[in-house]
């Protein structure tokens, strides 16, 4: 692993050139007691624990600097890790399966959150669509393809007797697509919040629980971290950890912390806020829920294999 | 813009002559109403059409906010410090990335231009790589620089600014007219001399028309990076807003990215035409 | 002789750059860095197999429907800012301002007004193609020399035989150099617009590649992006050979203009 590594870092520092010596210099320079740890996350409610852990100051009880980064697609939040920009980073648990296929070395370590009715399946309230059997042959718009949220609805479909090929999905980047729904590109739409108190009366589910399939709200997101690194520095996970799995629980328990956590970090509205429908938090990893999700997604051809506990998730 | 002659710039022009009678078009013949207030009245006119067609319904006012709104979400915006962090990083990625692309694409570029071996090597391959659109090494990048911080954004800079930068060199020296060569050799000018009496001052146009195309071409792709992959810059922002599901702020950062690449175009030709007053391909094409 | 023996030359570069890339990469473990073997093997069952007719040919048509589109619109539009200064002041700060937007900016605009698919694709790729023809044609059309002008004014030809006569013919090395900064740039909204709203396509399998960590198949997509962009420039400078072949001023047009 080192030697892939190594190669990695020459590959960078040839392709970088002269030009960009400068930045490789800016962001291992403070000297600080603390160790300085970088978290990547989506600006979504969903990713909150840490923050909340932040601010009730857990983290530097835990002897660590937390640094938040701001990332657009979980699949960079891989490369991100892989790179060794963030040491730890949230992704979705599909994202987390399959580049533990393609031989990328990463292990999870906590859970992010899991679902709790923040993403729905959902049409126009005045529209034809009424229930699940009625979606044969429409364009469904999604955020993701090839993921557990399709995977979920996939098999809910079959068993509402809807062949699942006479559906058109389309990849529509997520915050699009309440307003793809609404102005009729698509006839269904996964929609997360906020768009789903945005939607307000416009819209009604059609699959409430698109997860349903992988048992009793199962976890969406994880933490992970690069297998080498956390062999390396076993004291700052656990040290990290503590502190997450801190947060994560009073996350859980306290939804103005919440509210507050993602004020913080995003642009939307208080009112909005506490209207939502909020993501689950905890420190438990639901290992179950990982293997049931994952089986669901092999058994759709979404995986080339099945992943196993042991491969997935660190263990110190 | 007039003035925004992509590369027109070249020798030939330079050397003829303007025509007698006809009047070197300039700022001083316009008036004020002119210059300003109808293009200004243009913009009024586009906003107010799209305000409109927003209120009555023509378009979905919930998705496609009347400009009344994104006006006064755009104020509102300009109040926070965010912004102008978000807008700072761009700005620092892109200059940083637009220095690289200069130290690597003009050095290079004089190099391919006076070795008639290493023009006839590399030009092919140089129209080819120029003709692959920089976004599309993205992906690449985000597996190895990661999204954190400036690298990402000055990389994709660098990769949209040194192409332009380098080819417009290289064809900058090529051009040195040959009869004013043979004249600076008769004048017993040694290879160092020609080069920075003759080569330099008549490669620069194209090397500073070269300049304003990279930094403009870097500028976009310096905001696409954060908008598609993350990081700190504005791009970041606008789709932090996307998430947020409020998009009188995603129009509003898209207003403000459009204003600064704006700013950056008008004051880079103003540079440019300030640094080339002397030649004449400037003095016919200024607005 | 001359030519096959320039083209040779050319060749040099590319071959050598090919084999260092086959050498290095050869032994290579790196998930992001396959070796080239790898790489040109996926590249062949992808693009000769499986997805030429599901994800190639679409992005392809929507990629020439938009340059077809995108380009009359910019000579249009361009000709008559270069022919009356007026228009050209009143509407460049407005044609300024979008220029400045990334397309992927733009790209919930489309998807609201024309939903996604053809019309969505076609869109964005035009308007990413229209603004350096726009540029470019405005220059060609401003720089006319006034003397040609002039003469054909003495002559008494008309309005619409000076705009087809001189000034078309007279800016077209210069329209034709923005085709070819167009073609990077349709193809970059080729592969954006298809990056953020649709289910195919090539900019969908780059990213889809990229997303699930097929690196092989990432690295076939980011070839054949830069294989069709060869192709196009190579169609165009065809198309300019037969054009301008007359014209005086082209040689020197056509490098300066190959910078941008």
């Amino acid at each position: 692993m080192n030697k892939l590594w190594l190669a990695l870092m020459k590959g960078r520092a040839f392709a970088l050139g002269v030009a960009f010596a400068l930045l490789a210099a800016f962001p291992n320079s403070d000297a600080n007691a603390d160790d300085h740890v970088v978290f990547g996350t989506v600006p979504i409610a969903g990713t909150a624990a840490a923050w909340v852990g932040n601010e009730a100051g857990y983290f530097k009880e835990a002897g660590i600097e937390l640094e938040i980064a701001d990332a657009v697609q979980f699949a960079n939040i891989v490369a991100d890790v892989m790179a060794g920009t963030y040491q730890f980073g949230t992704v979705s648990v599909g994202t987390a399966a399959q580049a533990i296929i393609e031989g990328l070395p990463i292990k999870i370590v906590a859970n992010t959150y899991h679902s709790a009715g923040e993403q729905k399946l959902m049409v126009l309230s005045n529209g034809p669509i009424k229930t699940i059997a009625d979606l044969k042959g429409k364009h469904i718009g999604l955020g993701g393809l090839n993921n557990n949220f399709q995977a979920g609805i996939i098999s809910q479909m079959k068993e509402a007797g809807v062949d699942p090929s006479t559906v058109t999905f389309t990849l529509i980047s997520p915050p699009d697509l309440p307003a793809s729904l609404r102005n009729g590109v698509v006839d269904a739409a996964q929609v997360n919040e906020p768009g789903i108190v945005g939607a307000g009366t416009d819209f009604t589910p059609v699959i409430a629980e698109p997860f349903k399939p992988f048992g009793e709200r199962p976890c969406n997101n994880y933490v992970i971290v690069r297998a080498d690194w956390a062999e390396q520095n076993p004291e700052i996970v656990k040290r990290f950890l503590t502190a997450y799995n801190k947060g994560a629980e009073l996350a859980a328990s306290d939804k103005e912390a919440v509210i507050r956590a993602v004020m913080s970090f995003s642009e939307i509205p208080k009112e909005t806020l506490e209207k939502m429908t909020m993501p689950g938090f905890g420190s438990d990893l639901r290992q179950d829920s990982f293997q049931a999700t994952i089986q669901g997604m092999y058994d759709l051809g979404f995986l080339k294999r099945l992943v196993t506990v042991e491969e997935a998730f660190w263990s110190p | 813009m007039g003035a925004d002659v992509p590369v027109h710039g070249s020798a030939q022009v330079a050397q003829k002559p303007l025509p007698s009678g006809v009047a070197p078009r300039s700022k001083a013949g316009l008036t004020w109403w002119q210059r300003v207030g109808e293009p200004a009245l243009v913009v009024l006119c586009v906003i107010g059409a799209w305000e409109l067609l927003t209120r009555t319904g023509v378009l979905p006012a919930k998705d496609l906010p009347p400009a009344t709104v994104i006006g006064a979400a755009f104020i509102g915006d300009i109040q926070q410090s965010r912004v102008w962090e978000a807008l700072g990083a761009t700005l620092t990625s892109w200059a940083v990335g637009l220095a690289g692309s200069i130290l690597v694409g003009i050095p290079a570029g004089l190099l391919l231009g006076s070795s008639q071996l290493a023009y006839r090597l590399f030009q092919p391959s140089l129209e080819f790589v120029r003709t692959i659109p920089s976004i599309a090494a993205l992906p690449l990048l985000i597996l190895l620089l990661g999204t954190r911080g400036y690298q990402l954004a000055a990389a994709m800079t660098f990769l949209g600014a040194v192409w332009p930068i380098m080819i417009q060199t290289m064809y900058g020296v090529r051009d040195v007219d040959p009869t004013t060569m043979d004249a600076g050799r008769a004048y017993g000018l040694g290879p160092f001399q020609l080069f920075i009496r003759i080569v330099l001052p008549s490669a620069f146009p194209y090397i500073a028309t070269g300049l304003r195309l990279g930094a403009v071409v870097g500028l976009l792709l310096s905001v696409a990076a954060s908008l598609i992959a993350g990081g700190t810059g504005i791009g970041f922002l606008i789709v932090n807003a996307s998430f947020s599901g409020v998009p009188e702020l995603v129009y509003a950062r898209i207003v403000l990215t459009g204003i600064v690449g704006l700013g950056v175009t008008l004051t880079l030709v103003a540079i440019e035409s300030r640094l080339l007053f002397w030649h004449a391909s400037r003095r016919r094409t200024v607005t | 002789m001359t030519r096959l023996r320039g083209i040779a030359i050319g060749l040099v570069v590319p071959i050598v750059f090919f084999s260092i890339w086959w050498v290095l990469s050869e032994r290579s473990t790196s998930p992001y860095f396959p070796p080239l073997r790898r790489t040109l093997t996926a590249f062949v069952d992808i693009w000769f197999f499986a997805r030429f007719f599901t994800d190639l040919l679409p992005s392809v048509g929507h990629f020439l429907s938009g340059l077809t589109l995108g380009l009359a619109a910019g000579v249009v539009v361009g000709t008559l800012m270069g022919l009356f200064p007026r228009f050209n002041r009143d509407v460049a700060p407005m044609t300024e301002f979008v220029r400045a937007i990334p397309t992927a900016a733009l790209v919930p605009l489309g998807l609201i007004l024309f939903g996604t698919g053809f019309v969505m694709e076609t869109f964005l790729i035009s308007l990413a193609v229209f603004f350096p023809i726009l540029v470019s044609t405005t220059a060609g059309v401003r720089g006319v020399d006034p003397v040609y002008l002039e003469v054909a004014r003495s002559y008494g030809l008309s309005f619409s035989d000076r705009l087809w006569r001189v000034i078309i013919p007279a800016a077209a090395p210069q329209i034709l150099a923005g085709c070819r900064v167009a073609i990077a740039f349709g193809l970059a909204a080729t592969v954006i617009a298809n990056m953020v709203a649709s289910g195919s396509g090539l900019g969908f399998f780059i990213v889809d590649a990229q997303t699930s960590f097929r690196l092989p198949d990432m690295w076939a997509g980011l070839i054949m992006i830069g294989l069709l962009g060869y192709l196009a420039n190579t169609a165009f400078v065809v198309v300019e050979h037969r054009l301008l072949g007359w014209h005086r001023g082209w040689r020197g047009a056509t490098r300066a203009a190959s910078a941008a």
